[in-house]
């Protein structure tokens, strides 16, 4: 009979702050604490009111919206919040311990209704360094692409390939390093190559969350890097109909995009459809048109769910679809004219802008079906889930014949994922935790008439896991500890030199284990560090990898000898909120044994198109390290400032030298003015202005690179946005400059740096109404 | 209800399972269509003489094997006709390359260029379309004796209006490389 019901996320571990006090759960000393936010926009609710009508007892929120009340006894209560503005809501929770909550309220629509709310009894914030954005804040950046939404988090570079391939980099590692959920299935994709961005809507997901630490135990074992976990607020029974539309518009690229979102809640049956499209036609450098980097996508999702007391089932069919141009003057045919292209400060074909999409360029779809289920037991929450993925990738260059309508490269690679785990209820009254169980099949196919041999090749890949993740969870202290292993078995298809078909078969004991140590003083304070270790398998285009790179005149090759990589992550964080200033410092130290990385082999290839350097996959130690700092300082009542600063370090062990392609380090300052009573009438008024720094990488190895890496940039972009009311819903109207001053720049991550500049100015219009 | 619902599910999942399981065939090896595994230089000395040969040859094309690049020796002072040949000799019959270069005449254009001791001269004796060169028939005039490389480009996609590229130049031409090699070549 462990329910509560509450309004919450569907992933549970958000970042709430901690309030618990007290040892004993079975008498009358219980606290419950947690926060008050808006259920749209997920601001807090300050100076909110909450009630146990039980016991008449109750207490304001603070200012952040932070509430507790102590002296609880255990049983059944109806819980009475409400703020100025909004409804009154009642919720029946159920005490057995302490417990911390998050509770929603609407802030424009006149329902009063009972809201459900699910929520743990217990919430460890987890010793990984977690940050999310959410809410307008991510509303805001969504449109352009994932991992450029998630750049506004420190830490999080973008590794580009043109103004349209985006891919998160967290703490200097990318691709198969570093795992992304959607709604909490893995996006099992050709995230190998680093010019395949995530097939994920821009538009889609309430709460982005990007795990820092590398043995994220309940995601997998070969989170390097971390997690990003793109979620969607839970659909919630007897919710309105409710929803958004938006709409996003570009100047440097002409580009539009549409979005729309809609919800609802009948008494047991929920559904959601989301829908979105954008088209961008050749981004503009300040000095000339980026030729062929016009891009045309468009998306879907539909949701629908039976909710009951204690169970829950939701299927959902997802597409995603997308046809990328990728810059014209960055297909090469080999070294000397990698040179001529280089010896040039523009793009050596420039042509008139327009919305085609001509070769070379790139068309992916990704189609998710998935299932899952939810059951409230007296053991806690069981949930299982099963995905199916289909991923098809193809690749068209420019090519000799009448062959250019036909794909270089067209992978099929279709996923199957199962997981079945116990959310455990609270043992020994301090204790939470989940096991899992969770299996993989996957088929990756060369679909056959490319008349080019593979670049990877087919392979089927079996991988069950099995993990545990265990908090002990006190007012002051959080203790974790989790193990996951799991077995990979691949078979390869492969034709050698003779086309002979060839199938060697790997097979790789795979495990992650971490712990950590949270410690809090009171709600100002917050301290914790973590170690994870994790291992990764080699990737398939690291043991098979063989083709040519046009934008980078190099031969990959992999090399089937390799073994795992193994890594252990130590790091370490300081929340620090002493009134209107609040410092978030990460700092990290991860040590590889087994890299695997590219190096330049020795021998330059002799073809017919003339030498070719060879890239062979290899593997050494390394060591890696960094920071990443945030503050906030509340100015006065209006103004506040916003700074973020990010480095890392990696260095060969074995030779002492640098990694390749690392992130600058980069710093980027903001000031926004947001007076509490919006102006001309509006609900909320917002205008920031950003500076954003990003210095020389200096540290790069010699003699692997083709150019010297690009110099520091300076930017600047400003926005204002207003916020009004109409007939209780709400329209948002923005305005914003990206690159303000239009300034000429490389970025070091960028793949086409050796080609072109960056985009200039870019005039974006954004209109958002939610009902 | 509800626990039948999850029956259902978990049956569902298991009945996956097993179908997906299945091994899908196995896959076909893709030949490349692109591939150039020959070109042949034939030098015919325009007042007769000794036609010699020049060769690049790779038989299983990028990677594995080296390609043999053999050049040879030529008269100096003399006017040779140069005819160039391509094929992809790893299909049975030979493929014959040269045909979809001239097909495709207004998008190549092949270039000469030696090393510095050379005083090679040269003119195009075929054209495209356009009535701009392709270079699959040249003339050369080999000058006084030296010793070094030959090299031969091919250009796909250029601009043959650039300045001096009908005449030979490969500064202005832009495009993208199909075939670059290096001969080795004595004039004596």
């Amino acid at each position: 009979m462990h329910r509560i019901y509450l309004l919450a996320w569907f992933v549970l571990a958000s970042s709430g702050l901690q309030t618990i006090k007290g040892q004993v759960a079975d008498s009358c000393n219980l606290i419950i604490s947690g926060t008050i936010k808006d259920e749209h926009d997920l601001s807090v609710l300050d100076y909110s009111t909450i009630l146990l009508v039980e016991t008449g007892e109750g207490t304001a929120a603070n200012e952040d919206g932070e509430f507790a009340i102590s002296g609880v006894c255990p049983g059944k209560y109806t819980l009475r919040y409400s703020h100025v503005g909004c409804e009154t809501r009642d919720t029946i929770i159920r005490i057995q311990d302490h417990m911390v909550i998050e509770l929603y309220l609407e802030h424009h629509a006149e329902l009063l209704e009972m809201i459900e709310v699910h929520a743990e009894g217990l919430r460890g914030q987890a010793s990984q360094s977690e940050e999310s954005i959410s809410g307008e804040e991510l509303e805001k950046l969504q449109g352009r692409s994932l991992a450029h939404a998630l750049s506004q988090i420190t830490g999080v570079n973008i590794l580009s390939t043109g103004p349209n391939v985006m891919k998160p980099v967290l703490h200097g590692m990318h691709s198969s390093r570093i795992l992304i959920f959607q709604n909490g299935l893995r996006q099992e994709s050709q995230d190998w190559g680093v010019d395949h961005a995530p097939e994920i809507d821009p538009f889609l997901g309430d709460r982005l969350t990007v795990i820092k630490g590398a043995g994220a135990v309940q995601y997998g074992t070969d989170a390097m890097g971390g997690v990003i976990l793109v979620d969607q607020r839970r659909l919630e029974s007897g919710a309105p109909l409710s929803g958004s539309a938006r709409l996003l518009a570009g100047s440097n690229a002409g580009s539009a995009a549409a979005a729309i979102d809609l919800h609802k809640g009948n008494n047991h049956f929920v559904w959601r459809v989301h829908g979105s499209g954008g088209i961008a036609g050749d981004a503009k450098a300040p000095d000339y048109r980026v030729t062929n980097t016009a891009s045309k996508e468009y998306s879907f999702l539909g949701v629908a769910g039976f909710v009951s007391d204690k169970s829950r089932i939701e299927v959902s069919y997802s597409l995603f679809s997308a046809n990328i141009g990728i810059l014209r003057a960055a297909h090469i045919g080999n070294l000397t004219d990698l040179e001529l292209a280089l010896n040039s400060d523009k793009p050596l074909i420039i042509e008139e802008f327009d919305y085609r999409i001509e070769q070379p360029r790139q068309q992916v779809y990704h189609h998710i079906l998935k299932g899952d289920g939810n059951l409230h037991t007296s053991y806690g929450d069981w949930n299982v889930q099963y995905g199916i993925q289909w991923n098809r990738r193809k690749e068209y260059d420019i090519r000799r014949g009448v062959r250019e309508d036909i794909p270089s490269l067209d992978l099929s690679l279709v996923s199957h994922s199962a997981d079945l785990v116990l959310d455990h209820k609270i043992l020994f009254s301090n204790m939470k935790g989940k096991a899992g169980l969770s299996w993989k099949y996957q088929n990756n196919e060369n679909i056959p008439g490319t008349g080019i041999r593979p670049l990877i090749p087919d392979y089927n890949l079996i991988a069950p896991a099995v993990y545990l993740a265990e908090q002990w969870i006190s007012s002051k202290w959080t203790f974790e500890l989790g193990l996951r292993y799991a077995f990979h078995h691949l078979e390869v298809k492969r034709f050698d030199e003779n086309n002979i078909l060839e199938t060697p078969e790997f097979e790789y004991h795979n495990y992650a284990a971490t712990t950590g140590i949270v410690w809090r003083a009171g709600n100002t304070l917050r301290a914790s560090s973590n170690f994870g270790l994790s291992t990764r398998a080699p990737n398939v285009h690291e043991l098979y990898s063989e083709g040519l790179h046009h934008g980078a005149a190099a031969i990959e090759e992999g090399d089937p000898s390799l073994r795992q990589e193994r890594s252990l992550k130590w790091m370490q964080s300081v929340d620090w909120k002493p009134g209107r200033v609040h410092i978030e410092l990460t700092a990290f130290q991860q040590w590889f044994r087994d890299f695997i990385y590219l190096q330049p082999g020795e021998e330059p290839r002799l073809t017919i198109r003339g030498a070719f350097p060879v890239f062979n996959y290899t593997q050494t130690d390394a060591f890696l390290w960094g920071t990443d700092v945030s503050v906030s300082v509340d100015l006065s009542r209006d103004f506040s400032l916003h700074s973020m600063f990010s480095m890392v370090r990696a260095e060969d062990q074995a030779t002492g030298n640098p990694i390749y392609g690392m992130p600058a380090d980069r710093m980027q300052h903001e000031i926004a003015f947001t007076p509490e009573k919006g102006l001309e009438g509006a609900k909320k008024t917002g205008i920031f202005i950003r500076y954003e720094h990003v210095w020389r990488q200096n540290r790069i190895p010699g003699g692997t690179d083709f150019a010297e890496p690009p110099n520091s940039y300076d930017l600047l972009h400003a926005g204002a946005s207003m916020e009004w009311v109409i007939r209780g819903n709400i329209l948002v109207t923005g305005v914003s400059v990206v690159n303000l001053l239009n300034a000429s720049y490389r970025e070091y991550l960028n793949r086409l740096r050796y080609f072109a500049d960056e985009p200039g100015r870019n005039f974006e219009l954004l209109l958002q109404y939610k009902f | 209800m509800k626990l039948t619902i999850f029956k259902i599910i978990f049956f569902s999942i298991l009945m996956t399972l097993v179908f997906s399981s299945c091994d899908k065939d196995d896959p076909t090896p893709e030949h490349p269509q692109e591939l150039i595994t020959t070109m042949r230089l034939t030098f015919t000395p325009s007042l007769g003489g000794d036609v010699v040969i020049f060769e690049f040859y790779d038989p299983d094309g990028d990677g594995g094997v080296d390609p043999i690049i053999q050049g040879g020796t030529l008269e100096d002072s003399t006017d040779y006709n140069l005819a160039i040949m391509l094929l992809d000799e790893s299909v049975t019959p030979a493929e014959d390359i040269t045909a979809e270069i001239e097909e495709e005449g207004t998008d190549h254009q092949f270039f000469f260029a030696t090393t510095q001791d050379f005083n090679l001269t040269f003119a195009y004796l075929d054209e495209d379309e356009n009535e701009n060169p392709i270079g699959l028939e040249t003339i050369i005039d080999t000058g006084p004796p030296a010793t070094g490389q030959f090299q031969v480009t091919l250009r796909h996609g250029l601009n043959k209006n650039a300045l001096g590229v009908r005449l030979g130049d490969i500064t202005n031409a832009g495009g993208e490389t199909d075939i670059e090699v290096a001969f080795d070549l004595v004039l004596q």
